[in-house]
């Protein structure tokens, strides 16, 4: 965890979610913090995209189901940096 | 008194470019969209043409189909929704396959990352059904929607599908075709084995030296009509399925039933369903595939049905300048022949220089020939035949 913590930090996992969103083809300007991922045309198979993603490429232990309560942009990252251990 | 089925848009994406038109136009230039022996749609991407998100969601084989099927739609001159009860319109796409590539790219995930890693979107980008469900979703097509899937054959068993749909009343319109985007060197392995590919690459339908059949991959999309529907919105009315006939060899898994019996019956169901003889037919689209033991079987069934009319009707095979589309095959095919009675101008066996004598006598068309007849309408045969002993055959009138 301390690995994570100090390879990653909470502007790193911004970037990365924006990203891999992006590469889902949602376009880059629809995509700010507040940005609500069911009006950005995400379901719940994207979400599963978007943890498997972030385990496979940041190492961060993710699970499809720990994104149950995520709705914006910003919650997505703040779950990813808490699970990263970043406070 | 059976319910007249009419064409009024069609729509393809092939190895000759993205465009029914286009396809026509270049096969009848004599230009073949076969490079490196495969028949890609090199032109096409998926991204650029959809957009990104669909792209992602989507198998190349559903890309395919959308773009197909948009262009047919915009010619019908449907909008967003049917100009007809959309409760009454089905889409019917075949597919011999599916979304192999996706598959392929999720097995290898899962053997190299694990079961985790596997996509929740394989399934729905695999699955045989998705070409169709993504029309009806984007059109807003809500009658049955579905894939026929029957190898080689499926794209002409969708057509069917939905003029038996139309002629029984149970839809007023429909859409229909085949997509496939199959060409992997796994395919090309499993066909090479199975003897069935062609080694060089440069086999020629009908020809003495023909060794096999050459993948491609593409999309065919018919948007279908009942005649009075058509003519009661004004619409431009391209053309006719008068008839069609479906038949199974009951034979053999792969190979062809010897004598062509079945295939000989389709043919002869497809004459007898739209009220036809073999005196009415000006242009043979062959399946024509390139493997030795098919050509010489479709020969001597058309033989079997047609008689002595076969030696000087004009005929050709599109394989010979787009490859195997699979699952695609008959409803690429039936465009083509489409096209071909429309301009009055028929494609050729592309690169047939020496016709296979064994084969007797035949109207092979080495080059593109143009089609004069005193006749206002002309009548084509499209056969399509599939692993499995699928045999069908469409009759349209054009």
């Amino acid at each position: 965890m301390k690995d994570l913590a100090t390879k990653h930090s909470r502007d790193s996992i911004d970037t990365f979610v924006r990203t891999l969103i992006q590469d889902m083809g949602v376009e880059a300007s629809e995509i700010s913090e507040s940005a609500n991922l069911e009006d950005l045309g995400l379901d719940s198979l994207d979400v599963v995209e978007l943890s498997q993603g972030v385990k496979k490429q940041l190492l961060i232990p993710v699970a499809p189901g720990d994104f149950a309560n995520v709705v914006t942009i910003a919650d997505a990252v703040t779950l990813i940096a808490e699970k990263a251990g970043i406070a | 008194m059976k319910r007249r089925v009419v064409i009024t848009g069609i729509g393809a994406v092939t190895p000759l470019g993205i465009g029914a038109q286009l396809l026509h136009d270049k096969a009848v230039a004599g230009m073949s969209g076969i490079k490196d022996g495969k028949g890609l749609c090199c032109e096409f991407d998926g991204a650029q043409v959809l957009g990104r998100r669909e792209n992602f969601r989507m198998d190349r084989f559903a890309q395919l189909a959308v773009v197909a099927a948009r262009e047919a739609l915009e010619q019908a001159g449907w909008g967003d929704t049917p100009p007809v009860d959309a409760d009454r319109v089905p889409c019917i796409i075949g597919s011999a396959i599916g979304g192999l590539m996706t598959l392929e790219e999720e097995i290898e995930k899962m053997r190299v990352d694990g079961a985790s890693a596997v996509s929740p979107l394989t399934v729905p980008k695999l699955m045989a059904n998705a070409a169709a469900a993504h029309i009806s979703m984007r059109f807003g097509l809500r009658g049955e929607t579905a894939a026929i899937v029957s190898a080689c054959s499926g794209g002409a068993q969708a057509i069917v599908a939905a003029i038996r749909a139309i002629r029984s009343g149970e839809a007023d319109a429909a859409v229909a075709g085949g997509a496939e985007a199959a060409t992997t060197p796994f395919t090309t392995a499993i066909f090479t084995t199975a003897g069935a590919l062609s080694p060089t690459g440069s086999s020629v339908p009908f020809s003495s030296e023909r060794d096999g059949f050459i993948l491609g991959e593409g999309a065919g999309v018919l948007v279908l009509e009942a005649a009075e529907v058509a003519q009661a919105r004004g619409a431009t009315i391209l053309g006719e399925i008068v008839g069609f006939g479906v038949r199974s060899d009951a034979h053999h898994i792969t190979a062809p039933e010897p004598n062509g019996t079945s295939a000989a019956a389709a043919v002869q169901a497809a004459l007898d369903d739209g009220g036809l003889t073999a005196a009415d037919v000006d242009y043979i689209n062959a399946h024509g595939t390139g493997t030795k033991l098919n050509d010489a079987t479709e020969i001597m069934a058309l033989r079997a049905a047609l008689g002595q009319n076969l030696n000087s009707i004009p005929l050709s095979s599109s394989k010979s300048y787009l490859g195997h589309l699979l699952g695609a095959a008959g409803a690429v095919e039936a465009i083509a022949t489409l096209l071909a009675l429309r301009n009055r101008q028929l494609p050729p066996v592309h690169g047939l220089r020496q016709a296979d004598p064994e084969l007797g006598e035949l109207a092979l068309l080495k080059s593109a020939q143009p089609l004069n007849d005193e006749k206002p309408l002309l009548v084509g045969l499209s056969n399509s035949m599939g692993f499995g002993g699928h045999n069908v055959t469409l009759a349209l009138r054009g």
